[in-house]
């Protein structure tokens, strides 16, 4: 096959016109708004990553926490060793990797329903270790005043250049998750989510793949959570609490976690959907709930389904007029 | 030498004595057949050996190894290879691909390998034998299809050829003419044949008397868990304990 054909390069020019738009576009935000696409981007990063464990068939309720391990790690040891964040990032994620490699042993005994409150548990057991060690991860108000990142003359403490160093590793983090699933590995993964003992009788290690999946997922999580605390300069404990859990598992069901972009679209549209009602505060959570509810009656599939149905109707319709 | 060696092998649910003191030997490059009425323990004793299930008591040794304790992906990669009574498929996925996913030893990869790219020709090769195989086994045609669209012998036939991908020594089958029209049961004894020329020992369990009689080489039939004899198929088709235990009376 060509490998300049046209789809490809269709891809790549809406590739290099969507960068364009996400570099010119916080220019023309207000700066809480900049704050919001900061955080809009790292969230992407969340779900992407929370992906790649869903692909063996196994939800996990740990993945807010592994973004807690990641951001606590990056933020002790900028603060207290006054190490480098080009440094405490790459670390972030190793520690939430080697957490996850650690639960792993424990957890994936379990499968289903079990592994799904076996890691709600071990994630409450993580976070109530942060509130009950003060000394040295400071208890319910956590640790504030974490150094920002340090370039040339560069400001970060601004989120326009913040965003951009957000969008340049996301970028390549959501490139590498993207990498992983199309390849042999995400094969294997979704034979080991879809009929596990066919898998483990052609010599498939079931249980090394599972806790694979939930360890790289675990990684990329961690990058997220020191890119996170950096850029608010503090991190507690409520930020990674079951609360947030949830909005992640609303993000991938309302998105549709089919594909790979499913996910990211559920991520940015209930994100820019709460934005929008920020005025009326206390209706926030029902306007979730029920959406999170509508999604589940009547499009099971999620937004992504649309998309593709609109795809295939199109295609049909195309074939019928040529 | 025998390629698979069953020793004692038995299995306890509780008070109930599944298979008892079971032993017989597989010699390599046979087609060897366990029959026996149902209930006969056939299919824990083929469990036990592709590792899905624990034994009491007893070992198996697959050429001269002991498989106790190791996991079926284990025991498969070092050449034991089942396949399943129902039509056990990635269903969603393309006949190629479901191949493709049999290959694992050969394609397996890490995560570094994987996102540098490194692995290419790697799975170049895996592609290439998923090619092999599925023209070994008549499917190439259907290579694109989704396997839930297939008919069912063709179902079978590529349950046969994702275990194949995996370059067994050993390939067990069960039942795996099980609802088959005499058509599709022909083609697929005819693939049996084939897959023993090409030097794979087979080893199943299956109900089919015609189809068994004609294939096998070797017979153990099993009766309550126990042997009730071992030999040629015509031996045994002329032992007076195996027509009573099929055919009842006294």
């Amino acid at each position: 096959m060509n490998k300049f054909s046209s789809p490809t390069l269709q891809k790549f020019v809406a590739l290099a016109g969507l960068f364009a738009f996400l570099i010119v576009l916080p220019h023309f935000l207000k700066y809480h708004h900049q704050d919001f696409l900061i955080f809009l981007t790292i969230n992407i990063l969340v779900v992407v990553s929370y992906r790649l464990v869903t692909l063996t068939g196994e939800w996990s309720l740990i993945h807010a926490v592994m973004m807690g391990v990641g951001a606590y790690t990056s933020a002790l040891l900028s603060k207290s060793f006054g190490i480098s964040f080009w440094i405490t990032l790459p670390l972030a994620g190793v520690a939430a990797g080697f957490a996850a490699a650690l639960l792993s042993y424990p957890l994936f005994r379990l499968t289903q329903f079990y592994f799904l409150i076996g890691s709600f548990a071990a994630g409450e057991a993580i976070r109530l270790c942060w509130i009950q060690f003060i000394q040295p991860f400071g208890g319910t108000g956590g640790i504030s005043a974490i150094p920002s990142p340090e370039l040339l003359d560069i400001d970060f403490l601004e989120p326009i250049p913040y965003f951009y160093l957000v969008l340049i590793i996301v970028s390549v983090c959501v490139f590498l998750l993207y990498r992983i699933e199309k390849s042999r590995i995400g094969l294997t993964l979704h034979a080991v989510h879809w009929k596990a003992v066919l898998a483990e009788s052609v010599g498939i290690d079931t249980w090394n793949y599972r806790s694979l999946a939930f360890i790289t997922g675990s990684l990329f999580v961690g990058l997220a959570g020191a890119l996170k605390v950096h850029y608010i300069g503090t991190v507690a404990p409520k930020q990674f609490g079951i609360g947030f859990m949830v909005f992640i598992l609303i993000w991938v069901i309302v998105g549709g976690y089919r594909t790979f972009y499913g996910v990211i679209l559920g991520a940015i549209i209930l994100s820019v959907l709460d934005e929008v009602f920020r005025g009326v505060n206390q209706l926030r959570p029902a306007i979730y709930g029920a959406t999170l509810i509508l999604f589940i009656l009547y499009l099971p599939g999620g937004l992504e389904s649309v998309l593709r149905k609109i795809k295939f109707f199109n295609q049909a319709k195309s074939q019928r007029f040529t | 030498m025998a390629i698979l060696d069953v020793n004692h092998l038995t299995k306890r649910f509780g008070g109930l004595v599944a298979v008892n003191d079971v032993s017989f030997r597989v010699k390599e490059g046979d087609i060897h057949g366990l029959i026996g009425p149902n209930g006969a323990g056939k299919s824990t004793t083929f469990k036990m050996i592709a590792g899905f299930l624990s034994f009491t008591d007893g070992d198996v040794l697959f050429n001269g190894v002991s498989i106790r304790g190791k996991k079926p992906s284990r025991i498969a990669r070092s050449g034991v290879v089942r396949t399943f009574q129902e039509t056990t498929l990635f269903q969603e996925l393309s006949v190629f691909d479901n191949v493709l996913i049999g290959n694992h030893n050969q394609a397996k990869t890490n995560v570094f390998s994987a996102l540098m790219g490194f692995d290419e020709s790697k799975q170049q090769n895996a592609r290439e034998t998923a090619r092999e195989v599925l023209e070994f086994m008549s499917l190439w045609e259907r290579r694109d299809q989704q396997a839930s669209e297939l008919p069912l012998g063709f179902q079978r036939v590529l349950a046969v050829a994702v275990a194949l991908a995996s370059k067994p020594k050993l390939l067990l089958l069960d039942e795996p003419f099980a609802g088959m029209n005499p058509e599709e049961t022909r083609h697929m004894m005819e693939l049996t044949q084939k897959v023993r020329e090409s030097g794979i020992t087979v080893v199943l369990v299956e109900h089919n008397m015609k189809a068994v009689m004609g294939l096998c080489d070797r017979l153990t039939v099993l009766n309550f868990g126990t042997v009730l004899d071992d030999g040629t198929p015509e031996c045994v088709r002329n032992n007076p304990d195996v027509i009573q235990a099929y055919l009842g009376g006294n």
